[in-house]
Formats: structure tokens, sequence, C-alpha cells
């Protein structure tokens, strides 16, 4: 008979008698006081042993219980599971089956860079110089990390100074339920470096100084998995020993999903990930490497909307890399929430290189976040959440590839001003017209009869008649964000835009309202109407700028 | 370098709305993937016409077409090119295709086969073993019927020549051969990887001929990629 995976969904607990004080680390129960929360509720009561002992009676074996979603997952025939269901204690029987992935691609590439370079964009991006300038470096944040396995951390050189001031606190394999987490998988191991590794010196993540739970909950390089409630299990686990975050570079998409079910609740990870965060935790979950495929949107639990998203940005350009999942959520909800670096220098099982993917952006934020809950201590996981958000380099712009950007560390220490003056929008000729300051040009001087290319600083010849003014713009890397909005709020367009002009129309917005949508009706006059409440905005060096139809 | 107004150079841009297709994917309503499969025959026929099971393989390359009923059920069609050939054992009991140009029947040759290059239809139901997986194929089974238009019907024979040159001899549109042709199979699939199992239902060649009949089993594997 055929067995499937199962999640079992009970309907009560009966437990009376629960003491936090000594179930939960002291760690949680000071995290909790600090939030606000309550020291015990219904979701920290054990899950009824006599019903788990019916229910694997029943089973051809268990995986994880879940406290917070009362429930265990079995493995079992349809006839057992049908029986099963009629047990009185039995609420729901979902279908697993579901395979989980690391958000990560490529391998190794050759090391040809110097030493400070190869980790310089990851930390440059986030101005994570400056959350050392001020003493930050995520000390007294207890982080829980959920992979695959963490090969050769125990002994890689990258992990040095994490071993030596006794980083890592627990560590277990959800999997074979056992401590040993240091084999199988060297996904885990990248992933760390990018929170706490070091290289050579520099620092390769921005949180070397917090504190650690690592745990297996994923096999890596087989479809043949199911590891949601293994996730769950060890979210519960991290926060009963004190965790404050949890980094997962993981998700679940196609191979149990469609893209309806990205909802924030259909998936029991988003479940299990919007418990931990009812109970503090502040989750960073990759958003997927999704975004060239035929899925392209956001993994799940990416999709659940008290979960920090992370996108990834191409370090040399400073917008969207290409895998890189998109959002919204089916119901619109804006994800990702804010990227980080989609290359980075990780820690690799014998040596370090390159990888890509949001699996790497993930352990950035996550660092960053530390730094800014150490400096915040006293603030809630939600209102850190906002907090990285506002620090957004788009913010309040926001779009659904970049979230609301690149957070800033300088943005914690000085008010995120708006420059008013950067650019103008405005309609003219029934075109979409954007107009940059003066200021982004400056003129330069030509020798008589030649002048230099902007673009090549190539020596050009001129007539002596001939007069040229040249302007070189200082516009390099600025970009222009710029989206189009229904009367309901939804993003049906959003471009970047490469500025090379000082006044250019938004060609593109243009069409699309003009000849795509056929939105409006000519007036008497022969004139085009565009349609009322429809909104242009746009971005650019800090400048937002709203047009409304 | 000097205009003031130009159309600007867009890096990067997207409709949130287009990357939503609730109706096409492989596990929505419609889709479509290539195929492209191999396989080779079973069995070695009768002593009159020993086939070289080993050498005697098809290819076939096309499209499938799918049409979702349930999570557990969905038609497919699959119009394809087929190409199969069926290798003679050069052995001293053969008979066959000599005695049709009143040469010795038991001449050898280099390399001895009939082939057919058809344009085909298959048409089949597929059962899925996990309806409820998410938008990807899964494991099935897929049961079938193939149709096939003979379009090219060959006889080769390939012989060394004593001064060290290779005769190729190539007999295309043989009337013996049936134009039309008829299998059933099924594969079983795990994703993009499927194994084949074909039965010949019709006869290679005409009744009125009387020719012996190669193997009807054919194995293979098929692959059906496409990106999630």
């Amino acid at each position: 008979m055929a067995q499937n995976k199962y999640w079992i969904s009970f309907k009560s607990k009966s437990a009376k008698n629960f003491d936090p004080y000594s179930f939960f680390d002291p760690k949680t129960i000071e995290n909790r006081k600090i939030s606000g929360l309550p020291l015990t509720d219904w979701y920290d009561l054990p899950v009824d042993m006599d019903n788990i002992k019916i229910v694997t009676a029943l089973s051809d074996s268990i995986g994880n219980s879940s406290r917070w979603l009362n429930g265990i997952a079995v493995f079992s025939s349809p006839n057992r599971i049908e029986r099963i269901s009629k047990l009185p204690f039995v609420k729901e029987i979902e279908l697993m089956n579901n395979y989980g992935k690391p958000a990560t691609i490529t391998k190794e590439k050759p090391d040809t860079v110097n030493k400070e370079r190869k980790v310089h964009d990851q930390i440059d991006g986030l101005e994570g110089d400056q959350l050392a300038a001020h003493g930050l470096s995520g000390k007294g944040i207890r982080i829980a990390v959920l992979d695959v396995g963490f090969i050769n951390a125990d002994k890689h050189p990258a992990f040095k100074y994490l071993r030596d001031h006794e980083g890592i606190k627990m560590t277990y394999d959800f999997l074979h339920k056992k401590t040993n987490v240091f084999n199988y998988g060297a996904h885990g191991t990248a992933v760390l470096s990018c929170i706490a590794g070091k290289y050579e010196g520099y620092r390769m993540g921005l949180a070397p100084d917090a504190e650690f739970l690592l745990a297996r909950t994923e096999r890596e390089g087989s479809e043949f998995i199911d590891e949601e409630d293994a996730w769950v299990a060890a979210a519960e686990w991290a926060e009963q020993h004190g965790a404050q975050m949890i980094s997962s570079s993981l998700g679940y998409t196609y191979q149990r999903y469609f893209y309806k079910d990205m909802n924030g609740h259909t998936s029991i990870v988003s479940r299990g990930a919007s418990l931990a965060a009812r109970k503090g935790i502040l989750i960073c979950n990759a958003a997927g490497n999704e975004g060239v495929d035929q899925w392209k949107f956001i993994i799940t639990p990416a999709d659940c909307d008290s979960v920090l998203t992370v996108g990834g940005y191409d370090p040399t350009t400073g917008y969207h890399i290409g895998f890189s999942s998109f959002g919204p959520t089916p119901d619109k909800r804006l994800k990702p929430n804010v990227i980080a670096s989609g290359r980075a220098w990780v820690a690799t099982p014998k040596s370090f290189g390159y990888e890509e993917g949001t699996s790497f952006s993930t352990p950035l934020m996550t660092g960053f976040v530390a730094c800014v809950w150490q400096w915040m201590r006293n603030k809630s996981n939600m209102e850190i959440f906002h907090t990285v958000e506002s620090m957004g380099s788009l913010y309040p712009y926001y779009d659904y590839a970049h979230g609301y950007g690149i957070p800033k560390a300088s943005y914690l220490f000085n008010k995120h001003t708006a420059n008013d003056t950067a650019f103008t929008l405005y309609l003219e000729d029934n075109k979409v017209m954007v107009s940059i300051a003066t200021s982004y040009f400056k003129d330069t001087a030509n020798a008589k009869g030649k002048m230099k290319d902007i673009e090549t600083e190539v020596s050009i010849s001129i007539p002596n008649d001939v007069s040229i003014k040249q302007t070189k713009s200082y516009l390099k890397n600025k970009y222009l964000y710029a989206k189009i909005i229904d009367p309901e709020g939804n993003i049906k367009m959003y471009d970047v835009i490469k500025v090379d002009s000082q006044r250019f129309e938004l060609n593109t917005f243009t069409k699309y309202l003009y000849e795509e949508r056929q939105l409006f009706p000519w007036d008497a006059d022969n004139n085009a109407r565009y349609p009322n409440d429809w909104t242009v905005k746009v971005f650019f060096d800090n400048c937002i700028r709203t047009y409304k139809f | 370098m000097f205009s003031v107004t130009k159309g600007q150079q867009v890096m990067m841009e997207e409709k949130p709305d287009q990357g939503v297709n609730t109706k096409f994917g492989p596990n929505q309503k419609y889709f479509i993937q290539f195929t492209l499969g191999a396989g080779s025959l079973i069995g070695t026929g009768n002593s009159k016409l020993s086939i070289n099971d080993i050498r005697s393989n098809d290819f076939n390359a096309g499209f499938k077409f799918k049409r979702k009923v349930s999570g557990l059920f969905s038609i497919w069609l699959q119009p394809e090119f087929h190409y199969a050939a069926f290798n003679i054992n050069q052995s001293d009991s053969k008979s066959l295709t000599d005695s049709l140009f009143g040469g010795n029947t038991h001449i050898k040759h280099q390399n001895e086969r009939f082939a057919t290059e058809a344009l085909a239809l298959n048409v089949f139901v597929r059962i899925n073993f996990d309806p409820n997986r998410g938008n990807f194929l899964g494991y099935y089974l897929d049961l079938g019927a193939r149709g096939d238009l003979n379009i090219g019907r060959e006889y080769l024979i390939v012989d060394n020549k004593p001064d060290g040159s290779v005769a190729t001899t190539n007999y295309t549109g043989v009337p013996y051969m049936n134009t039309l042709g008829y299998n059933a199979f099924a594969k079983i699939g795990i994703n993009w990887l499927a194994v084949t199992f074909n039965y010949r239902l019709s006869s290679l060649f005409k009744s009125q001929y009387n020719f012996p009949e190669p193997p009807v089993y054919t194995v293979g594997l098929e692959i059906n990629p496409y990106s999630h």
C-alpha cells in the first residue's frame, strides 16, 4: 500500500500545569518580558501525549510534532489515515509530500580579487562600517539558522572567531533527531558565514558577536524530501531556547503549491512562521531564486506578512538581480520587503568562494537586523521589522522587485532626509515627462578643436568653427524608479531606468497608459484624456514625485 | 550626448499581472512541452527474420499538449516525428528481402535494415499518483495509442566491396511495407523523465507478401524538459 506523509491537527490540548521557567531558556523569558508578551499562552502548551500515542499506533512512522500548530506529521497509508480521521480528537488531516530547496545557485568561482575587496560589496551595500563604528555587531541577539547542514563549520577558519567566543550555543538535526549538524550539507556553512564569518580578519557578515542556534531541517540534493514539519519544529525549538531571530534561506514552491497558495496562511511553514512572529521572533527568509523561472514569484514562508522577506540586488548595479523572486503575494501584499546583495563571498566546505542567491542576501540582512535590534533593544520584533523597512534606500517608495530597497545603516543614526529638488514630474503634450535638476550635470571645458567623449573618454577632433558645450553627468549608479498604480492602489507596471539626459519622457509609461490599456476616450477636440485616479509615482535620489491623473 | 529630450534606457520592466498565469502550467488546465525519446526493440524475432534488437532503435521528437481533467487525470495529444529501424541479423537462415530481387536469399551484408519515418499522433490519458501536488508534473502513468503515417518506408543494405569500398543501397517507398501503423503504449514518469513501453499492434509488412514480422515490443526513455 502506498505511503504518504500527512499533517494531523488535533482539536484541543488538555495540559493544565505549565511552568514557563522550567521549560524555556532564561533568554526566552527575558525576550518575552522585553516584548511585552505573556510568559505562557495556549500555543506553548505541549501536544497531548495520549493523542500522539494513539496516532503513532495507527501510523507507519511519525515525523515532528508542533506545540504551536497542535499537531504531528505521520507517514501512513490511505487506509490507516482513514481510521485516524475518525478519531474524536483529530481536527484535520492534510497531505504533505512537499519538497523544499535552498535558495542558492552557482558554484564556487576562482579567487581573483584582493582580500578586502572580496567582502566589500556585501558589507558596504548595507553601510556595515557605520554599524561597526557604533559598536554594533549583533551582541546580545540570539539567532537560529535553519538549513540543510553546516559541514565543517566546527573547524572552518571563517568561524574561528565564533568558536573562540563560544557563539554557537546549541545545535540539533531535526531529520535524524541528533545534535550533530556539522555534516550533510554546505549550504548552511555558507549562510552562517554571511552572518558571522570572517575572512582574513575582514567581516563577511554584520553580526559576528551574535549567539547562534543551528538547526538542520532540510536534505540537500534530493527531490524526495518533506521538511515543513521539521522547519516548524525547529522554530519552536529556537523560541524555546531563547532565539530572537530566525534566518531561513529555505522555501517551498511548485512541488506542493501554486502561486495562489502564497498567501501567508496555506502552507504549514507560513502558519508556523506566523506563530513564531506572534512569539516575538523576527524571521528573515529568502524571497527565492525563481525570478527567471516559470514560478517567478516569492516562495513560502516568505509569503507570510510577518516574515521579513529578503530579495537580492546586483552589487555591480544596485538594482534587482535577475533570479531574485518577485512579489506581490496573490492578495497583492508587498513582497519582498527589502533587498541585500545577491552575490556574496562565503565559506565553502574547504575554503572560500563567491556564491549567488537570495540564500545569501538573507543572512546579510539577518546580521543587519541583529545590529539594529542591538541598538534598539527594547523594541518588539515587528517594531524592528518596520524600522528596517523604513531604512530602505527607496523608502517610502517600493515595488515588487526591490521592496523598500537596500536598508542603510546611516538611517539608523541620521534621519532619512528627502531630496525635494532632485527632479520634477509633469504631463506635457500627453507625455509623462521627467526633468532632472541641473545640479546633476556639470559643464567641462574643452580644448579648442578637441573634446573628450563622455562615455569612452576618447579624444575627438571637432571643426574649429563649431562650438560645442559638453556636459558631464553625475549619475553613475543612480537609477530612476517609476511605477503606475491603479485606483485600487495596485502596481500595474514598474520600471528601473538609467538616466542619461536632463529631460526625458517616460515613454514606456505613455505607451502603457495610452496604447496598451486604451483606458481613456478621446475628447471632442480629439485629444487623449488620461483616466482619473491612476497615478504615476517616481523615485530618484531620495526624492519622490507623484502625478495623479 | 547632446540631446535634451530622448527615450531612456529601461534597465528593468515588470507588469505584475502578466506574471500570473492560472491556466497554463504543468499542473494547470493547459500545458505544452517538448518531448524527445529513444527506444530499442525487445526480442530477436524468428529465424526467417532475425532482428538485432540492440541495433534496432527508434527515436521520436515532438510536442505534448495537455488538457487537465482533474488532479488525477489529464488528456494529452502528442504529435511527433517518429523514426524506427529494424536491423536484420545476417544469419544463415534469414530468408527475407533478397528474394524480392531474385537474388540469393542468404546473402550476408555488412548492414541490412528496414526503417520507417512517420508522422505520428499519440493520444493518451495520464493518471497522476499525487493529485494534490503543486505546479509540476509529479509521478504518473500514461496509457494511450499512437497512429503512424509512414511517409518514409525504406530498405537499406550496406556491403563492403573487395576493393575496400562500401556500397550502400537504399530502397525508398518500398511497396511491401504498410503506410499506416498503430501502437499501444504505457509510460511511467517522474516529472520530466519517463520509461516507455510500446506494443506495435499493426503489421510492418503488407499481408499479401507473407513476410515474417519483427518483434512488436519496444522499451525506451523519454525526456520532457520544462521550466518550473
